[in-house]
């Protein structure tokens, strides 16, 4: 009798179990380099991308939210291995293309509001503070269709060129 | 060198051929020396709390062996078990490689007074590493609860340097140094279960603020509370050169216990060595009671709070009339509503963004024509007065209630009087007051509940591990409900009581939970695996409804009614079900008292309980 309770009891067990695991497999909680499948630009950006994670199944989810609590290596793995990077740290020179790469969208987000950290942010890359912010963002609206099709690992370099075009860009 | 110079003094004592004016002059010599031609080195010594807080060994029992794995952090091969074999290993390479050594270990060079700058790899990446982070200061950064998640109601917490130069409230590019489970691809149950036993290693790893606010504000929509951290310039320095010590480290991972805030705490002792903050947290360190104790230990200034996207969502949603969120929703789906609202235009575009933003952030289908048109319409209204999320009334989550608690309670079965004493480990629950919490979220672990009744002592329930999320189901923000609990319960259906009565269980279920104006109503399907003494078979699996309503009451109260429906289908004939009804009173953070009836098929009781949290 004992052992068909613990029989019973370790099938509703190990049936929850094998399920989680299967769906898990197929839609495992991870953070991908998404700018390395999109157009190519590889080599040309940091490999950190728009660092989206895969939707997750609700199993998943149930095990990642549990741990998440208290701390899991994510992101910083990701940004530590990256080709812009050294010890978990932008080399000077990538820094702006790296923070560029990974907030392209909230950068576009800031341009057509007119403001925003995200956006001022960036012009600290150019040396342009307060006021000077409004004048950089002038310029880069001005090219606005550039930014819009550029690709996030390519960014950096458009905004460069645009900056280059307006002659420093904070002079206004 | 401090063995060397007791040593030598020993032996020119023990000298009784030399007259004793000159082996006094001969010692002083020595000490003197010593004193001047090993600079610092006079202060090392291998039971100082700092130098055994610059090797981890931690905890108030002294820490036998240092908490970091055995690696090439220790320069002696016994370093991690033996702070004076570390320290000559130390001085030794100090010794013979001073400048690759000072740049290698700083913290240990500034602790040995032998910090030292020349040409080497390590000095330019050490360079590299401190100009990036160019800290003027650090913060504490506490990710707070996330929906429909309970155990992130432990929060996470994170170290942030201050960048010099940069303005205030613009710290996208401060950067980061965070502890976490190295989980690799490792997901569900085993995921868990490893996460539980310390089956993974963590380590510290450097990265930018604006990958933590994409993470945590933007992907799992937990807010974040940053608090100063009150450190001296020689304290900041100090704690820069030993987060440069650790990037290759290796910790073990215990999600209870040994988590980001254990190792976080372990940093911080290494400012202020012998503050034993770790000893604080015996058996689980719960990261938002480690806020509590460097709150109350003078370490933290007043936080600010930085909100996630959720909550950003809402507060917009709360601004639309709702032929505003119908329209916000067709543009986050497509990007066109034909003509707004006339003076709503910006908050309607904006809403839509911010529901769009929640709906693709972390998810693989991002639909960027959609972004497109919604940015392209909002550029039209460049720089028009936009309604900017005020967060400025809310409390920080530490002045919620501790996470452990005790209580008293007397109460009746009708047939007999009993008392009963309970201790719960962590953390929360519904009727508890739900302030620095996820509202409609519980986690319980260890909820042990002891009875004498009639002079008997037993146990009533112990609970391992109780979770439930019943957020309501909403159109923007669509979650399930659902619950977990497993332990070991008094079968009260049977009527008994005692030891014989006591059953294990496992119980799971999930469902749906709205809003009915200040009522949560709630209905799970759950399914359950019985076993014990109680039972006609040993055993029972059942399955059935169970469902609640959840209200405020007046101030400070709350008030819970929920009942159960399981058809047993294997083992035991009888079915389960009971209904109870709990109502709170929150005096103060610390205080509560409840009032708790019971009802399983014809056993009644209902009893008054006043609670302690601490």
């Amino acid at each position: 009798m004992k052992k068909q309770i613990l029989l019973a009891l370790a099938l509703v067990a190990v049936g929850g179990t094998a399920q989680a695991a299967g769906k898990a497999k197929h839609q495992e909680r991870t953070y991908e380099r998404v700018s390395s499948s999109r157009g190519g630009h590889a080599m040309a950006g940091c490999g950190l991308g728009s660092l989206a994670i895969q939707d997750t199944s609700k199993w998943a989810q149930v095990g990642a939210a549990f741990l998440n609590g208290t701390g899991v290596q994510t992101f910083g793995i990701t940004f530590g291995t990256s080709n812009c990077t050294e010890d978990g740290v932008a080399s000077a020179n990538r820094e702006k293309d790296a923070f560029v790469e990974a907030n392209l969208a909230d950068i576009r987000r800031d341009l057509s509001v007119g403001k925003g950290e995200y956006l001022s942010s960036l012009a600290s890359f150019y040396g342009c503070k307060g006021e000077q912010v409004d004048s950089f963002q002038k310029a880069l609206r001005k090219h606005q269709d550039k930014l819009d099709t550029a690709s996030p690992a390519g960014a950096g370099r458009v905004i460069d060129s645009v900056v280059a075009e307006e002659k420093g860009a904070c002079i206004g | 060198m401090k063995r060397a110079v007791a040593r030598a003094a020993a032996f020119f004592v023990s000298c009784e051929f030399i007259p004793i004016p000159l082996r006094n002059i001969v010692i002083l010599f020595i000490l003197i020396s010593a004193f001047f031609f090993s600079p610092g080195a006079s202060a090392a010594s291998s039971s100082d709390p700092a130098w055994r807080a610059l090797l981890h060994f931690s905890g108030k029992s002294g820490g036998k062996s240092s908490v970091a794995e055995k690696s090439q952090f220790f320069l002696s091969p016994d370093g991690f078990k033996d702070p004076e074999a570390e320290l000559q290993a130390t001085l030794q390479y100090f010794d013979k490689s001073p400048v690759e050594a000072a740049c290698r270990y700083p913290a240990r060079a500034l602790y040995l007074g032998r910090v030292k700058e020349g040409k080497s790899d390590w000095c330019e990446r050490w360079s590299k590493w401190r100009t990036a982070i160019s800290a003027k200061g650090a913060e504490l950064v506490l990710a707070g609860p996330f929906i429909s998640s309970p155990s992130a109601m432990y929060g996470h917490t994170l170290l942030k340097f201050v960048r010099s130069g940069r303005s205030e409230g613009e710290d996208l590019l401060d950067y980061t140094l965070n502890y976490g489970a190295n989980t690799g691809s490792v997901v569900g149950i085993p995921y868990v279960w490893l996460g539980l036993t310390g089956g993974f290693n963590g380590s510290y790893a450097t990265a930018p603020f604006y990958l933590k606010v994409k993470e945590y504000n933007y992907v799992e929509n937990r807010d974040f509370w940053i608090y100063p951290l009150k450190l001296t310039d020689a304290q900041l320095r100090l704690l820069v050169a030993h987060s440069w010590e650790l990037r290759e480290v290796e910790f073990p991972y215990f999600f209870l216990h040994r988590n980001c805030s254990f190792y976080l705490l372990e940093l911080l002792e290494v400012v202020r060595p012998g503050s034993e903050l770790n000893g604080h947290f015996p058996f689980w360190t719960v990261p938002i009671d480690t806020i509590r104790l460097l709150t109350k230990e003078n370490f933290l200034g007043t936080p600010r709070h930085r909100a996630s996207r959720y909550r950003r969502l809402k507060a917009y949603r709360e601004q639309l009339s709702s032929e505003e969120k119908k329209l916000a929703e067709r543009l986050a789906e497509s990007g066109d509503a034909g003509v707004l609202p006339e003076g709503r235009e910006t908050l309607i575009l904006d809403s839509a963004y911010e529901l769009w933003r929640y709906r693709t952030d972390g998810k693989k289908e991002s639909r960027p024509e959609v972004e497109r048109k919604l940015l392209d319409a909002r550029s039209h209204f460049f720089l028009k007065g936009a309604f900017s999320p005020d967060f400025s009334a809310e409390r920080p989550p530490e002045l919620g209630h501790p996470s452990a608690r005790l209580g008293i309670a007397a109460g009746t079965n009708r047939l007999r009087e009993f008392a009963e004493i309970s201790y719960r480990g962590t953390l929360h629950d519904l009727l508890a007051d739900p302030h620095g919490y996820e509202d409609y979220s519980e986690l319980s672990m260890g909820d042990l509940r002891v009875r004498v009744e009639d002079g008997t002592v037993f146990l009533e329930r112990f609970d391992f591990l109780r979770l439930r999320s019943v957020a309501p189901m909403e159109r923007w923000i669509p979650r399930w409900s659902w619950s977990f609990r497993g332990g070991l319960a008094r079968a009260k259906e049977f009527a008994c009581s005692g030891w014989n009565c006591l059953r294990g269980g496992l119980e799971g279920g999930g469902g749906l939970s709205a809003n009915l104006g200040p009522v949560l109503g709630y209905a799970l399907w759950e399914f359950e695996a019985e076993a014990g003494k109680p039972f006609d078979r040993s055993y029972r699996l059942s399955t059935g409804p169970s469902g609640g309503i959840f209200t405020p009451l007046w101030k400070g109260a709350r008030m819970l009614l929920e009942g159960e429906w399981h058809w047993r289908f294997l083992g035991s004939r009888v079915d389960k079900h009971n209904a109870r009804l709990g109502i709170s009173q929150t005096f103060s953070r610390t205080w509560e008292a409840r009032l708790q009836t019971e009802v399983a098929h014809g056993y009644r009781e209902g009893l008054l309980q006043l609670m302690h949290y601490f």
